[in-house]
């Protein structure tokens, strides 16, 4: 490893997470029953079969999933309704 | 004998045709491995949609030293999603055949479990009616209600303490109180406890 890249990798681990609230998201879900990352994890599962989605990220705190879509992509209010209900949660509101 | 498996066939499949959504994610599968004082179990269920699961269950019951092996669907009969709690109620069944000391009767279960659970508070009931023809019969039910003491963020290392009360009319023993603890992380949960009997009581669940 060259000491430019060591740096590089110490200061990844250095430096602080991003929380949810500061992170950057293409669309955020509120969705009602989100108490438990075991049931919660079903949301990964439905979301990652989704071909526009690139990533999720679930917060519990505010009961929202954040979703980073690929470059390009989108999804439609009725396919996010669909799959947070298919996931076992009710659609509350959602943030573009 | 045949009276009874009809009904107990034709109510699993009246079941299945409800409208309800099991626990797991469509596509996904459960592993859980459950042992109390009367009983050891191993079940594995696929969720072919979020309405059903269905898969094989082994269960090895002490008390009349029987082997118990089931098809078993479970059922969410209805989910209640609110800010921050959620609750839920299912049905499970199973048809299979127990066997005894050389001896295979036809066997059979039911029961109701419900829950309510918020990030900090849970609590829960079942009931299982089992029957196995000539070797072993029986009404069991369970309670729990459990606290959190910290809050874990999603992907933390969860934590839950619970007691547990078990009740079988008829049995050895028949009430029983246990205090268990939980721990889950990601799609692993593992919870142990220890029955004011002496009896160990430990349980593992995971999912892929």
């Amino acid at each position: 490893m060259t000491p430019l890249r060591l740096l590089a990798f110490i200061a990844l681990l250095l430096s602080p997470s991003v929380s949810f609230a500061e992170e950057k998201y293409d669309i955020i879900i509120k969705a009602d029953g989100m108490v438990c990352d075991f049931c919660a994890q079903s949301l990964n599962k439905v979301f990652s079969k989704k071909a526009s989605v690139e990533s999720i990220n679930v917060d519990l705190d505010t009961s929202s999933v954040g979703v980073h879509l690929k470059d390009g992509q989108n999804l439609t209010d009725d396919e996010i309704k669909e799959l947070i209900e298919w996931g076992g949660y009710d659609l509350v509101a959602i943030e573009r | 004998m045949k009276s009874i498996l009809t009904a107990l066939l034709t109510c699993l499949i009246f079941v299945s045709a409800a409208e309800a959504r099991p626990i797991s994610y469509p596509g996904g599968w459960t592993l859980m491995l459950m042992n109390d004082k009367r009983s050891n179990s191993s079940h594995i269920h696929y969720s072919p949609s979020i309405y059903t699961s269905i898969g094989w269950r082994h269960e090895y019951l002490r008390d009349t030293k029987t082997h118990v092996d089931t098809l078993q669907m479970n059922n969410l009969l209805k989910r209640w999603n609110k800010t921050n709690e959620q609750a839920n109620f299912y049905i499970r069944s199973g048809v299979g055949v127990a066997r005894d000391d050389g001896k295979y009767e036809p066997a059979a279960f039911t029961g109701i479990a419900a829950d309510w659970e918020t990030r900090r508070y849970f609590t829960s009931y079942e009931n299982r009616f089992f029957w196995a023809d000539n070797i072993d019969k029986f009404t069991r039910h369970k309670a729990r209600v459990g606290v959190a003491p910290y809050i874990g963020d999603y992907g933390d290392l969860h934590t839950w303490l619970m007691l547990e009360t078990e009740y079988q009319p008829g049995a050895k023993d028949d009430f029983s109180v246990t205090p268990l603890v939980r721990f889950f992380k990601g799609t692993t949960m593992l919870e142990a406890g220890y029955n004011f009997d002496g009896a160990l009581e430990l349980n593992f669940i995971k999912r892929f």
